[in-house]
């Protein structure tokens, strides 16, 4: 199984309609399809941080779009907020960045393949660190 | 292509969390259901054939409602389709395959192939610009 997992201008290229980024998101999504499991075994999350920093709220006219996706929300829980702390902490990153860091570890524990699509893949493998991670520039 | 009506209701049902549970009549080969109970107890797949059910219905589903979303998307935008070149990089990169740092060889190879074969798929561009990167080494 393969999880995207996708930062503030991955969601942004989704969110904001006609984004210079969208083609290069969809074709990282399209690819990261091809090499799933038959193409059945893609999901794609967002960290709730990573929601709040992109300003994307389900609940507005503008998000019409973007909530058509299978997007798992994966919200900042205790354990979770305490591991990010540390990661901002250790390399003065966003909390956002932070928790796109624990979540990546969370996965690759579970033997899920991660792929996230950043902005800053350097930023991302530093606090996915030691976890490897495929970070994709978009 | 199904309405976006349909498409809504689909990832607003996915993205809830409510935990009831309903049963279902669903009927399965008696051998998959029994080879199902055993790989999930031995092989670690879930920690129960139902759970394994539920996530592998939730994937799948999550896969298809990807693709039809961003087909409604290029129905609408053409221009934001990727191309066979853009998707191949896309693989090259998650594969760490080093053509990943050859993007004019993947966009050779791309037009070279789906001149004869329209439907070539990513994997058919990377082995043909492999080869034309091997002929002129």
């Amino acid at each position: 199984m393969i999880v995207v997992i996708l930062d503030n201008e991955a969601v942004q290229a989704i969110l904001q309609p006609h984004h210079s980024k969208f083609r290069v998101v969809a074709s990282r999504l399209e690819a990261a399809r091809w090499r799933s499991t038959n193409h059945t075994q893609v999901s794609l999350h967002v960290p709730a941080t990573v929601q709040v920093e992109a300003g994307w709220d389900r609940t507005s006219k503008r998000s019409v779009q973007i909530n058509r996706y299978p997007i798992t929300i994966s919200a900042l829980d205790s354990p979770s907020a305490d591991a990010a702390a540390r990661i901002v902490s250790e390399h003065s990153v966003t909390p956002a960045d932070a928790h796109v860091g624990v979540l990546c570890q969370k996965l690759a524990a579970r033997n899920v393949r991660v792929i996230v699509l950043t902005s800053d893949p350097d930023d991302i493998e530093l606090v996915a660190s030691p976890t490897t991670i495929t970070a994709l520039r978009i | 292509m199904p309405s976006d009506q349909i498409l809504e209701q689909i990832s607003a049902l996915l993205a809830n969390e409510d935990d009831s549970t309903v049963n279902t009549s669903m009927r399965l080969p008696a051998t998959l259901r029994e080879a199902a109970a055993l790989a999930t107890e031995h092989l670690g797949l879930a920690p129960s054939t139902t759970a394994y059910t539920a996530q592998l219905l939730r994937s799948g589903i999550e896969a298809s409602l990807l693709a039809a979303v961003l087909e409604a998307h290029y129905e609408d935008l053409p221009s934001d389709r990727p191309s066979l070149a853009e998707i191949t990089l896309g693989v090259a990169e998650i594969d760490g395959n080093p053509l990943a740092h050859r993007p004019d060889l993947i966009t050779k190879a791309a037009e070279e192939i789906v001149a004869t074969h329209p439907s070539a798929t990513p994997d058919d561009v990377l082995l043909w610009a492999e080869a034309q990167r091997l002929v002129r080494s």
